[in-house]
């Protein structure tokens, strides 16, 4: 109350000083079901924070594991050279223990062999035949034998597996951008980070010579490969439930082949040649003929490739047992999503198409724990649409920091082969983990 | 002082039990600011509750370095201009200033309840109310009122001019009233 003279500031001021309204009782009712709510949504939270922590391990270390893998098998190419030779002078040793004096001609030829194993990868004029070819051209199998004397082949093909160990280290570096930590109150928000994506990539294929090639007795075994992939990714949020991404993301596909011949035919040596007049590889596969740069290897003769067989020495030999053929592109993704829960917004449902841009086209030969590249896929096209569906979670970190995870299937709409005969669709599933950033 | 210390500390806890004991301190207090800019008692208690709500979810910032009690008048307030932005976006359009003169000698003794004064409050347009509520009874200047609701320095001068011929109106009726009254 007041009674002295004042202004119409103080009036008020002094007359509502410490003035208080008691509120009503179910205004406290309401507040603490809604804090019962927010516990529950905080533990909620920790769950699932500790579970995309869990996620980052796992993912690190199979991303990590995967890297070192693909490093280790170009880097120790060399070392197996010197551990083959040890290992086939072992062998030879045995050999006179187990081989009587009528096979010496084969322990002779195992030394040529190891010896000119090789054939520089400068002998651009070296080429593949089948095991019919050989098999037609028996009068040139001691031919094949002779290999390439007078070249340092150990030399050569160090180098070869130092530029091959060079072109095969990709980095996939998160990225991450500079922002403001100033909060806003816009209503469109943009976020941007790095992706990971370990991934296994298979096809659905139609046509080829696969079909062809099981008529004359070849089991073509195909299967998908794993890969890692990643990159760069920007997220558009409106104030609604819906958001919108695009980026520049790196992936790969591809499989394996392994064509395993009949009895009759001989061991393993269905790749290699140096004396054909073709530098293509008649692989029976579903992806397109490989065009071969460098050999990998001149071959040997049909009946001591058997006798390498029987007597186990052949496991660790440099020649291909099979064919590895990526594709690598550059994906511009265009993702719509959808929050399933508006009380729960971690949790969203994505689709959209991608634009691939080849960027890469290699066939490796792979032996037992190695791989050397060989040439490439023919008929490739140089872009292709590819369209992906995906359940993302997408966990706040920090006010500017979230942790995203998403299982991604993508489905290639058309076949990567410009070659009618070749039907081949790659699809892939890959988890998609990352760590992206609010910056407005 | 140690008790409020002490519930502080236990609200950054999470403990429910302290902070309905914070609520009971200050609900009273709480609700007549809200009173005071809303333009009726369902948005008051809307805004209580909000307010309340943004209390407990950001104690954890509150370091003991000032007033308690202010810096939850701070949250309500801004929960309430909040309110003005969602629902009475009018409200906050910038306008063109005109300047008032004001009469600084006009003085008053008459004696008013804290209902009749918050009833005279409550009359005013909620763009006079909220300035007049900004500067007067929250000590805003007109700079940080300008920056809190989003308008010119230039229109909340403007606005406060005229509430207060608004409410010296107000008074001067209520004042003749209780003289006729009292006749």
């Amino acid at each position: 109350m007041l009674k002295d003279r004042k202004d119409i500031d103080a009036v008020f001021k002094e007359g509502l000083e410490g003035y208080s309204i008691p509120a009503p009782a179910y205004v406290w009712d309401s507040i603490e079901a809604s804090l019962i709510q927010k516990n529950r949504m905080s533990r909620s939270l920790i769950f699932w924070r500790a579970t995309a922590a869990a996620c980052i391990a796992v993912l690190m270390i199979v991303s990590i594991g995967i890297l070192y893998r693909s490093s280790e098998q170009m880097v120790s190419e060399p070392l197996k050279m010197s551990s083959l030779e040890s290992r086939v002078e072992t062998e030879k040793g045995q050999n006179k223990n187990i081989i009587s004096n009528e096979y010496s001609p084969i322990e002779n030829e195992i030394s040529e062999l190891v010896e000119n194993i090789m054939v520089p990868i400068n002998e651009s004029k070296s080429i593949y035949k089948t095991n019919d070819d050989l098999r037609v051209d028996g009068g040139n199998l001691q031919e094949l034998m002779i290999g390439k004397n007078n070249v340092n082949f150990v030399k050569d093909y160090e180098i070869s597996v130092k530029l091959h160990s060079n072109k095969a280290k990709v980095y996939y570096p998160l990225y991450a951008s500079n922002f403001k930590t100033k909060k806003t109150q816009q209503a469109t928000s943009i976020s941007i980070g790095g992706l990971l994506s370990p991934a296994y990539s298979s096809k659905t294929s139609s046509g080829s010579n696969v079909e062809s090639a099981s008529a004359y007795g070849v089991q073509v075994n195909e299967s998908g490969i794993n890969s890692l992939g990643g990159g760069l990714q920007v997220r558009i949020k409106r104030g609604s439930r819906w958001s919108f991404e695009t980026g520049v993301l790196y992936a790969q596909v591809g499989q394996e082949v392994y064509n395993s011949m009949p009895e009759y035919m001989a061991e393993k040596h269905v790749f290699a040649s140096s004396l054909s007049t073709s530098n293509q590889m008649y692989l029976s596969n579903s992806m397109g003929n490989i065009v071969v740069n460098n050999a990998v290897r001149s071959d040997f003769s049909y009946d001591n490739a058997n006798q390498l067989a029987e007597n186990n020495i052949n496991a660790n030999m440099p020649y291909p047992e099979g064919v590895k053929q990526t594709l690598e592109y550059i994906e511009i993704p265009l993702i719509a999503r959808y929050s399933l829960f508006k009380e729960f917004p971690y949790l969203s449902l994505a689709g959209g198409i991608s634009s691939n841009f080849l960027v890469g086209n290699n066939a490796y030969a792979i032996n037992d724990d190695s791989q050397q590249e060989i040439g490439k896929t023919e008929n490739i096209k140089p872009f292709v649409i590819s369209s992906s569906v995906g359940l993302g979670i997408d966990v706040p970190i920090g006010k500017v920091l979230n942790f995203s995870l998403e299982p991604r299937f993508k489905y290639f709409l058309n076949s990567v082969s410009s070659d009618s005969d070749y039907g081949f669709q790659p699809y892939s599933f890959g988890i998609y983990g990352g760590i992206t950033f609010v910056v407005k | 002082m140690n008790e409020l210390i002490d519930i502080v500390k236990a609200c950054q806890k999470g403990k429910v039990s302290a902070q309905k004991r914070m609520y009971e301190m200050f609900s009273g207090k709480m609700f007549a600011v809200c009173m005071r800019y809303c333009k009726d008692r369902t948005e008051a208690e809307d805004a209580l509750q909000e307010g309340f709500i943004k209390v407990f979810a950001n104690i954890d910032r509150f370091r003991f370095n000032g007033s308690f009690e202010g810096w939850v008048r701070r949250i309500m307030i801004n929960t309430v201009i909040e309110v003005y932005r969602k629902k009475q976006p009018e409200l906050l359009v910038d306008e063109f200033p005109l300047l008032t003169e004001e009469c600084e000698d006009d003085t008053y003794d008459v004696v008013f309840s804290e209902q009749e004064l918050m009833g005279m409050i409550q009359e005013l347009p909620p763009k006079y109310k909220m300035v007049f509520n900004l500067y007067v009874l929250e000590g805003f200047s007109h700079a940080e009122i300008a920056e809190t609701a989003g308008i010119s320095v230039g229109t909340s001068k403007s606005n406060l001019a005229r509430a207060r011929q608004w409410l010296k109106k107000s008074v001067e009726r209520r004042m003749l009233e209780k003289k006729q009254a009292v006749c």
